[in-house]
């Protein structure tokens, strides 16, 4: 792509501290990814933490919906009888605060996929919400398609993942793990 | 061109991430579809009924219990329930509680109180917005 060549090279000049950002459709692009990041993180971490938060006795954000409709009931209800909400809320902090804070982004957004898609198909499919299918002010739907956007502007850090053909490694492996704190994104304006 | 540091963008988005979180937990907290005052607000529906049950039959405050625990315009076939009037603790048996969603069905044997004889009865209670909606009493005998 012209623009982001042309972003690169200006990134090269400005030196590894400094940037320089192109007014063009590429750094459009991404503002609009990183808005879309970071509100996927607030709004998984105040779900996450007002679960939490009434366990302890804290003020939550809003107090655990339950669904409207019988079969959304019994999956929620169950969920939390179960345990397995535990789970999830504690997957929404963490994806979260990662979301936030631009730490792990790439993993915390394949991290809260599932629970987006659990999302989704609990106002769709259980809550009947299709009313509200392309509401972007609807949670129960657009964190799902936010979630999508997110990942789909990563997918350059998943295409790794996706090898068509692949052969397993050694335990020595886990030894390369503490190379994720030194890589550098390089790739910041490219 | 503008050129920034990438400290400073990195520190902007993590301010923006922040004001978005405060901003989704105001817009939340204050929307006025949530009930606060209700007490089960939050809870499992079998944990709001046991609540309700507590505070009507041990402790014997039925009338306080059905103030706080049953929504305004709550239905009940059985609204002159001991378990709705303030007195001497109810004595019962809880001999199972089946809850699936927001339905919690409670079988339990009321001791003799209050001047009332002994009965056992299925509860079938509906939870909504953290109140009781409704509740459904069906009088039986257990064979033992």
């Amino acid at each position: 792509m012209g623009n982001d060549s042309n972003s690169a090279a200006a990134s090269a000049r400005a030196g590894a501290d400094r940037v320089e950002i192109a007014l063009d459709a590429a750094t459009l692009w991404r503002g609009v990814v990183t808005l879309l990041r970071l509100f996927l993180g607030a709004w998984m971490l105040n779900s996450g933490y007002s679960y939490w938060a009434q366990e302890f006795g804290w003020p939550p954000a809003f107090p655990q919906p339950f669904g409207t409709l019988p079969a959304s009931n019994q999956m929620l209800v169950t969920m939390v009888e179960i345990g397995l909400f535990d789970f999830v809320k504690t997957v929404e902090v963490i994806g979260g605060v990662c979301l936030i804070f631009g730490v792990f982004v790439p993993a915390a957004t394949l991290l809260l996929l599932p629970v987006s898609a659990i999302v989704f198909y609990n106002a769709v499919f259980l809550n009947l919400r299709t009313d509200r299918l392309f509401s972007p002010t609807y949670m129960g739907v657009s964190c799902l398609y936010i979630n999508v956007i997110v990942a789909l502007a990563y997918i350059r850090y998943y295409l790794p993942m996706l090898s068509l053909r692949s052969t397993p490694g050694g335990l020595r492996d886990l030894a390369r793990l503490p190379e994720m704190f030194r890589q550098q994104d390089n790739n910041h304006h490219r | 061109m503008i050129t920034a540091s990438r400290r400073s963008l990195k520190l902007l988005s993590i301010g923006i991430g922040l004001l978005f979180t405060a901003a989704v937990y105001y817009t939340m907290h204050y929307n006025p579809r949530w009930d606060w005052s209700a007490p089960g607000v939050g809870k499992l529906p079998r944990d709001i009924v046991a609540q309700f049950m507590d505070q009507a039959y041990v402790k014997g405050q039925g009338g306080t219990a059905q103030q706080s625990y049953f929504a305004k315009d709550a239905g009940d076939n059985a609204p002159a329930a001991e378990d709705r009037r303030d007195g001497a603790p109810v004595p019962h048996e809880v001999r199972e509680v089946i809850a699936q969603g927001m339905t919690v069905t409670v079988i339990h044997r009321i001791g003799p109180a209050r001047g009332s004889p002994e009965i056992d009865v299925i509860d079938v209670f509906k939870i909504k917005d953290g109140r009781i909606a409704r509740r459904d009493r069906y009088p039986t005998r257990f064979a033992q």
